[in-house]
């Protein structure tokens, strides 16, 4: 599937980097997001597979992230 | 007698009647060879054609082959006839087969499946689907016998190369005959946490030096509870168990009140700041205070739910949960979980393994600001589901609603000062922090009426909680004081 959003940093449990879709959907891709677009508020397309994965962070939607880039 | 079991016996009568032959100086029978040769050929056709994916068919055809000529070769040996060609034929055949399995694991992902059998079903049932694919098994809960939970220990853990799993999967779900539930292993992850300044706050009794610095006892009123505590005696320590990377238990505010238990030391730091707010030994000078007045009313156990990149599966946090259970404790308490409309039914059977033995579940609302019906296990019934509020006692913007929830309750969890693995102590927020403070409060009353059920110990968390204007968001933010009260001799 594939998303537009923005990344964005969560401070609380750990702090950590995510996505917040378009669509207002939180997208936590579990292994993590490339260290050259860890950048809050950088806009960013991607293709995602959501995945049932359950993760201590416990925000948005865990998804495996199969590619993305800047846009 | 399986697939592979079968074919490897052919080959080696096969082989056996082709040395046989061979031995011979005069009086061949040329049926007896073409008789071997045409069984060698239907081992091979039942390999490469077969249920058997090919890159798992091709070294099982190579060790059948290879033991064939193995025991040919030792059969010429037996007959004195030349048996070099047989024996180094034999050990290359087996060579190149490990070699092929060797590979075929080095470079293949794996992924697990944990399915349930029906209660009357044996794994030998889809045993066909598990040759085809190469997909090993075992019991994922084998110290609970079919006595004890017939549905836990009906569980098995299956693992494969990733490419095929999906089609197991796919196999097992259409098996309704024998199959009761089945799902993917999932993984449970754990971020680092980042220290936050924690709010100081005075009026503390007890003399843990840190304690000034711990806002959320005094908007639980755990002052006035230890001048309840101070004279108790409670009839038992409870036993809080925390489920996570697992518990320093050489800290120093910790290791007094540490049971012995296989989750003794902490793969991460999460469960270390955990089991300090749920029971650091209080009043003794050292560190922070819980409401564990001196180390009197709570043991703390630790277990490895998750690793030390905080991560684990349904199976790894069921076969905590279990552990726990089994080995005496009162409180599960887990801050850990996912998005999950619909939980996974191996942590819904394991809730009921211990709900049935009164053992009282508790878990984090999950940090989405959603509401926690998404979230697993926090969903699940009969488990006391915790959200987090601040030092305003209003929600935590990050933390889940829960009041859609049957056993909603709130507890701080924002700039939480606890215990680190070596001797340290960090302040950290979420809802994985309010879950032990709840948890040390039903330690507690439990320690005075270890009767009570896990239902009766909610009531009382929530008849004596604090009605605050997020209440209808997150639930009564507890009162430690008002609920040790109804407890008390």
């Amino acid at each position: 599937m594939n998303i537009t959003g923005t990344i964005s940093y969560q401070d609380f449990e750990g702090g950590f980097w995510g996505i917040i879709g378009d669509n207002d959907q939180k997208y936590y891709p579990v292994e993590g997001i490339p260290e050259n677009l860890q950048t809050d508020g950088l806009r960013v397309e991607a293709e995602i597979e959501p995945t049932n994965v359950i993760t201590f962070v416990m925000w948005g939607q865990a998804v495996i992230l199969l590619m993305i880039r800047r846009i | 007698m399986n697939l592979t079991d079968q074919t490897t016996l052919l080959a080696i009568i096969a082989c056996l009647g082709i040395a046989w032959e061979g031995s011979k100086a005069t009086g061949k029978n040329p049926l007896l060879i073409l008789s071997a040769g045409v069984l060698l050929i239907f081992v091979t056709a039942k390999h490469l054609f077969g249920d058997m994916t090919l890159i798992l068919a091709v070294p099982a055809l190579l060790k059948d082959l290879g033991l064939g000529l193995l025991a040919g070769g030792a059969m010429l040996v037996w007959r004195k006839a030349a048996s070099r060609s047989f024996l180094l034929g034999g050990m290359a055949l087996l060579g190149m087969a490990g070699a092929s399995y060797g590979a075929w694991y080095l470079f293949q992902n794996t992924r697990q499946i944990l399915v349930e059998l029906g209660p009357d079903d044996r794994i030998t049932e889809v045993m066909p689907l598990l040759v085809r694919y190469g997909v090993s098994y075992e019991r994922a809960f084998p110290e609970v016998s079919i006595d004890e939970d017939e549905n836990l220990a009906q569980y098995y853990l299956l693992t494969g190369t990733a490419s095929v799993m999906d089609n197991v999967l796919a196999g097992l779900k259409s098996d309704q005959e024998n199959v009761d539930s089945v799902e993917w292993n999932n993984v449970v992850s754990l971020e680092p946490e980042i220290p936050l300044e924690a709010v100081p706050n005075g009026g503390i009794q007890s003399n843990d030096p840190k304690a000034g610095e711990q806002w959320a006892l005094k908007a639980i009123y755990a002052n006035e509870a230890f001048a309840l505590l101070k004279s108790a005696q409670p009839k038992r320590k409870a036993i809080v168990a925390i489920l996570d990377t697992g518990v320093d238990s050489g800290h120093e505010d910790l290791k007094s009140i540490f049971k012995k238990s296989s989750g003794d030391k902490d793969l991460h730091g999460h469960g270390t700041h955990c089991a300090g707010i749920a029971g650091a030994a209080t009043n003794n000078g050292i560190g922070i205070a819980s409401l564990n007045w001196e180390g009197r009313f709570i043991e703390i156990r630790g277990y490895h739910a998750l690793n030390g990149g905080g991560s684990g599966t349904n199976e790894s946090i069921a076969q905590a949960m279990i552990s726990a259970v089994e080995e005496g404790a009162d409180i599960l308490s887990m801050s850990l979980g996912g998005y999950s409309p619909s939980a996974p039914k191996v942590i819904r059977d394991a809730v009921q393994f211990a709900l049935k033995r009164q053992i009282v579940v508790i878990a984090a609302a999950g940090n989405s600001n959603d509401t926690a019906k998404n979230h697993s296990p926090a969903n699940i019934n009969g488990v006391i589901t915790v959200s987090a509020v601040d030092s305003g006692k209003k929600k935590a913007g990050f933390s889940n609603t829960n009041t859609g929830l049957k056993r909603p309750i709130a507890a701080p969890g924002v700039d939480i000062l606890s215990t680190k693995p070596g001797g340290m102590y960090m302040a950290h927020s979420g809802t994985s922090m309010a879950t032990p403070l709840v948890a040390g409060l039903v330690g507690v009353l439990r320690s005075f009426r270890p009767e009570l059920k896990p239902d009766e110990l909610y009531q009382i968390l929530y008849r004596t909680g604090q009605n605050v204007p997020d209440t209808g968001k997150v639930g009564r933010v507890i009162n430690a004081e008002a609920a040790i009260r109804v407890v008390l001799p």
